[in-house]
C-alpha cells in the first residue's frame, strides 16, 4: 500500500513536469509536431546497425539542433535522473558516457529515440511513460554533448 | 635427504667394509672400527634428529573431511574474512619473511569475465570455489590437479540487474558451511550450492531490481543462519540486513536499518551506548522520508560465538544532498550488534548522524581482545570512512578511541563522552553550494577493502585512500529504479599527491606504525599470516608481499591487470602453503576502465572518476585467479615446469 502511494506521488511528480514541458514546446514549435516520425518509421529503425535488404530512409530529430529544445532536453536530464546513472554532463557511472564516440547502441536521433523509449538488455531501462516529444528534447540534448566535444 | 632405514644399514655396511678384512681382526683394526662405528651412529642420530625437527616443523597434508571443517582449520579458508572475527590472518608459517621474495605463479585460472573482482576464492579440504562479478559464475577448481575445473554453477542472474547497480557489478565472495557454498547474485537471489556436486540447493529471491535493489556483499554463516544484506543506498531502497535458515533458504528474520523499532528490531534488550528514544529510525527524518532512506547493508558482518552478537555496519542516508532530509536520520551509517538467533538489536552506534558526505558505516569490524591500560578489553576496531580509526567495546558500544588514520578535514575531533563527531561547519555540505577540498573524499579513508590484523604483531593492516573532493548538493526527485543521489562531486588526491596507502596501525596505541605510499587508492583487500607477511595489490598491477613488522617490501609481482580482489592463504593437498589472489580492476575506483568513462568529465562514477583518469594507462579490464607457491627445492623439480616469472624480489642472485 506504502509502495502504491509513493509509486503514485512519484509518478504524479513526473507528470506534472513532464506536462509543463510538453506545453511549453508545443506552443513555440508548432510546426514541430507535424514533422514527428511516425511508429512506422520509428519502427524501422536498423538499432543494430545492419540491415538485410535496402534500408528506409533515417527517422530525423524534430528538433535536432534547437537551442530551446536542446535546453529543456538537459533539464529534462536532470529532472528524469539521467544524470543520476549516467553522471552529471553524462561523464557515465552506472550507465555509460554519452558524450564520447562510443555508442552501444547507436547514435542516430532514431537510435537515441528508442533507447529511451524502449531501454536496453544490460541495464537501460525503458522511459515509455514519457511523451515522445519529450524523448526528442532528451535525444537533441544527448546529441549535443558529443557535436560540443568537436 | 633423510636417511632410510636400509640406507643407514648400507652406510654401516660400507664404514665396516671400509676397514679391510685385515684389520679388522688386529686390535688396532677393531678398535679402529669400533671408533668409527661410533663416529657414524653419532653422525647417523645427529642427521636423524635433525629430520625430526625438520618433519616436525613441516605442515602436513591432510585428507580434510569436507563436510565438518573446522573455522580455525589455518589450512583453508571457509569465508572472504578467514574467521568470525575478520581477522584476515593465516596461521600458516612456510611463507616467511625470508623465503617470501621466491614465491612464484603455481597456476592461474581465467575467469571468463571482466569488470571488477572484488572477491576472495574459498579452500575447503582439496578444492578452491570463487564467484565472479555480473554474471555471478561459481567456479570449482580442483587443487589436487593445479586448478582443474570440477564443476561450474551458472545462475541466471538478470541482465538488467548491471544498470541498477552504483558501482560496477562486483561480488565480494562466498561462505561455506556444512557442506553448502552460500553466495548472492547482483539480482538479488541468495543461493545454496552443495559444495561437493554443484547443484543448486535453494534459491530465495530477497529483493527487486525495479526497485534499485541488488546484492554484493559476501553472506556469513553464524548458528545455521545465513546472514545477508541489501545494496542501492544510491538508489533510494530501504537497507536490511535478512537471515535465511541456512538448510531451507526461509527468512527467519529481518532486521531493517529504518522505520519504526518493530521493523529495526529493537526492543526492550535494546541499550545503545549514547542515544535514548524510542522509534529513532522514523523521528530523525523528515515524515516518511525513512522509507527511501537507504542505510543499506553490502559490507561485512562479523560474529562473536562467545557474546552470540553479530556485528554490522549501514550504509549512508538517501540522497547525498543533505538539505532534503534535515535530522539525524537513524539508523544510517551505524554500527548494530544483533542476536543471530532472533535479530533482536542489542545496541547501535551512529557514526555519522545527518551523514553529508556519503560516509557509510559498512567497513569491517574486526573482533579482537586487547590489553589496553592493564585491562583485557573485548573490542572491535573499524575504520570508518570518515577517516577515524574506532575501538570500541563491543558489548555495550562505548566508545575506547576514535583517531584519525588518514588526512580529515570535515571532522575535528570524535567525542567520546556523546559519541558524537565534532564537525567542520566551514566544510558542510549544502544544497547549490559547492564546497572545496573535503577530505576525506566520498569514498572515504578507506571504503569496503578490508583490513586484516595479526595476533603476533598486534597490528592492524589497512588498504586505504588518500583522496578529497569538491562536492555540491543538487535537489533531486525521487523516482523508483533510478538513482537518488543529488551530488555533484568531482575527486581529487589527498594531501602528499598520493591516491592510496597500505599502513600498519596499532590499536592499542592508537598510532600508525608505518606507511607505504602507492599511486592509486589501494582498493584490494589485506592479508597477513604468521610467516610474518602481509600482503595487498594495486589497481597498477602489482601484488605486494611487504614485511609485517618494518613494512619492507619483500616481493611483488606483476599482475595481467589491477588487483582489487582479497588475497588469502591456504595449505594445498601437497602440504606447501600457498597464497591466492584475483585480478581484475573495476569497482567505484576503477570504474572509469570497467566501464569505458569519460575521463574528460570529471563527475562521473559520482565524483570518482575526475581521480582516476589516469588509471587506463595502468591497466585494461581482465579476470584472472592467480595462485603462488615457492618452488619446489632445486633436486625435486615440479613436473617439467620451468620457474619462469615476472616477479622481482628482493636480491637472489638465482632469479632472472
Amino acid at each position: 500500500m506504502r509502495t502504491l502511494l509513493v509509486a503514485s506521488a512519484a509518478s504524479a511528480a513526473v507528470v506534472c513536469i513532464l506536462s509543463s514541458f510538453a506545453q511549453q514546446t508545443a506552443t513555440s514549435n508548432d510546426q514541430s509536431a507535424a514533422r514527428h516520425p511516425t511508429s512506422d518509421q520509428l519502427l524501422s529503425v536498423p538499432v543494430g546497425g545492419y540491415v538485410i535488404g535496402g534500408a528506409a530512409p533515417p527517422v530525423a530529430n524534430p528538433y535536432e539542433g534547437n537551442k530551446d529544445a536542446i535546453a529543456k532536453g538537459r533539464q529534462l536530464f536532470d529532472a528524469m535522473n539521467c544524470s543520476g546513472c549516467h553522471a552529471p554532463e553524462a561523464g557515465g557511472g552506472m550507465g555509460p558516457p554519452l558524450g564520447d564516440e562510443d555508442w552501444i547502441y547507436g547514435n542516430q536521433p532514431g537510435d537515441i529515440f528508442l533507447t529511451i523509449k524502449q531501454g536496453r538488455p544490460n541495464g537501460m531501462p525503458s522511459f515509455q511513460g514519457l511523451p515522445n516529444d519529450v524523448i526528442w528534447q532528451l535525444t537533441a540534448y544527448v546529441r549535443s554533448l558529443s557535436a560540443n566535444r568537436k | 635427504m633423510c636417511p632410510t632405514r636400509s640406507g643407514m644399514l648400507f652406510a654401516a655396511m660400507l664404514e665396516y667394509l671400509r676397514v679391510g678384512p685385515q684389520q679388522r681382526d688386529t686390535q688396532a683394526g677393531a678398535e679402529k672400527l669400533k671408533s668409527r662405528r661410533l663416529e657414524h651412529m653419532s653422525r647417523t642420530i645427529f642427521i636423524l634428529a635433525l629430520c625430526m625437527a625438520w618433519i616436525a616443523g613441516a605442515p602436513v597434508a591432510r585428507a580434510a573431511d569436507t563436510t565438518k571443517p573446522a573455522v580455525q582449520d589455518d589450512g583453508q579458508w571457509i569465508m572472504p574474512a578467514k574467521d568470525f572475527a575478520n581477522t584476515r590472518f593465516s596461521g600458516l608459517d612456510q611463507i616467511n619473511a625470508e623465503n617470501v621474495g621466491g614465491l612464484q605463479v603455481a597456476w592461474t585460472f581465467s575467469t571468463g569475465v571482466l569488470h571488477g573482482h572484488e572477491g576472495a576464492p574459498l579452500v575447503v579440504g582439496d578444492t578452491m570455489y570463487l564467484v565472479t562479478p555480473y554474471p555471478n559464475i561459481l567456479y570449482a577448481l580442483d587443487l589436487k590437479h593445479a586448478g582443474a575445473l570440477k564443476w561450474v554453477y551458472k545462475p541466471k542472474t538478470a541482465r538488467a540487474a548491471q544498470g541498477v547497480a552504483c558501482c560496477d557489478v562486483v561480488n565480494r565472495g562466498a561462505a561455506y558451511a556444512d557442506g553448502k557454498i552460500y553466495f548472492n547474485t547482483l539480482d538479488n537471489h541468495t543461493v545454496a550450492i552443495d559444495a561437493k556436486t554443484g547443484k543448486e540447493l535453494w534459491n530465495t529471491q530477497l529483493g527487486d531490481i525495479a526497485k534499485g535493489e541488488t546484492m554484493t556483499m559476501a553472506p556469513i554463516v553464524a548458528k545455521a543462519k545465513v546472514l545477508v544484506g541489501n545494496s542501492g543506498g544510491e538508489m533510494g531502497v530501504r537497507g536490511w540486513l535478512t537471515a535465511l535458515d541456512a538448510k531451507t533458504g526461509k527468512i527467519a528474520w529481518r532486521a531493517y536499518t529504518t522505520g519504526p523499532d518493530k521493523d529495526v528490531l529493537i526492543g526492550s534488550d535494546f541499550k545503545p551506548p549514547y542515544e535514548k528514544g524510542q522509534d529513532l529510525g522514523v523521528q530523525t527524518w523528515p515524515a516518511d522520508a525513512w522509507k527511501i532512506g537507504g542505510g543499506s547493508v553490502w559490507g561485512w558482518v562479523s560474529y562473536d560465538p562467545s557474546a552470540d552478537l553479530i556485528y554490522y555496519g549501514t550504509s549512508n542516508p538517501r540522497p547525498w544532498n543533505a538539505d532534503q532530509r534535515p535530522g539525524d536520520n537513524k539508523w544510517t551509517t551505524a554500527i548494530f550488534a544483533r542476536s543471530p538467533e532472533t535479530g533482536m538489536a542489542k545496541w547501535a552506534y551512529q557514526l555519522n548522524p545527518h551523514d553529508l558526505y556519503d560516509y557509510d558505516g559498512v567497513n569491517e569490524n574486526v573482533l579482537l581482545d586487547l590489553n589496553i591500560d592493564n585491562q583485557t578489553r573485548r573490542v572491535l576496531a573499524h575504520a570508518d570512512r570518515n577517516g577515524f580509526m574506532y575501538v570500541m567495546d563491543r558489548l555495550t558500544g562505548k566508545l575506547v578511541s576514535a583517531e584519525p588514520y588518514a588526512n580529515v578535514n570535515v571532522i575535528s575531533r570524535i567525542d567520546l563522552e556523546t559519541g558524537r563527531p565534532v564537525m567542520v561547519e566551514a566544510k558542510s555540505t549544502h544544497q547549490d553550494k559547492m564546497v572545496r577540498d573535503i577530505c576525506p573524499a566520498a569514498s572515504g579513508g578507506k571504503d569496503w577493502q578490508p583490513m586484516a590484523f595479526s595476533p603476533e604483531t598486534g597490528l592492524l593492516y589497512i588498504p586505504h585512500n588518500n583522496l578529497c573532493m569538491d562536492m555540491e548538493g543538487v535537489r533531486v526527485g525521487y523516482i523508483a529504479g533510478t538513482p537518488f543521489v543529488g551530488a555533484k562531486v568531482a575527486m581529487k588526491a589527498g594531501p602528499g599527491g598520493h591516491r592510496g596507502e597500505f599502513d600498519a596501525w596499532d590499536p592499542v596505541k592508537a598510532k600508525k606504525v608505518w606507511s607505504i605510499k602507492e599511486e592509486f587508492p589501494v582498493w584490494s583487500g589485506a592479508l597477513v599470516t604468521a610467516g610474518g607477511v602481509a600482503f595487498y595489490g594495486t589497481m597498477d598491477r602489482w601484488f605486494k608481499a611487504v614485511d609485517a613488522k618494518s613494512g619492507k617490501e619483500l616481493w611483488r609481482f606483476r599482475t595481467g591487470s589491477g588487483v582489487i580482489g582479497q588475497p588469502i592463504s591456504f595449505r594445498g593437498p601437497d602440504g606447501k602453503q600457498y597464497i591466492a589472489v584475483l585480478s581484475g580492476p573495476g569497482g567505484w575506483a576503477g570504474a572509469v576502465v570497467a566501464g569505458n568513462l569519460d575521463t574528460k568529465i570529471p563527475y562521473g562514477a559520482l565524483g570518482f572518476v575526475a581521480a582516476m583518469t589516469d588509471l587506463g594507462e595502468h591497466t585494461a579490464q581482465g579476470g584472472e585467479l592467480y595462485v603462488f607457491a615457492l618452488p619446489e627445492p632445486a633436486t625435486n623439480q615440479a613436473r617439467g615446469a620451468s620457474p619462469a616469472t615476472a616477479a622481482s624480489p628482493a636480491p637472489s642472485p638465482t632469479q632472472r
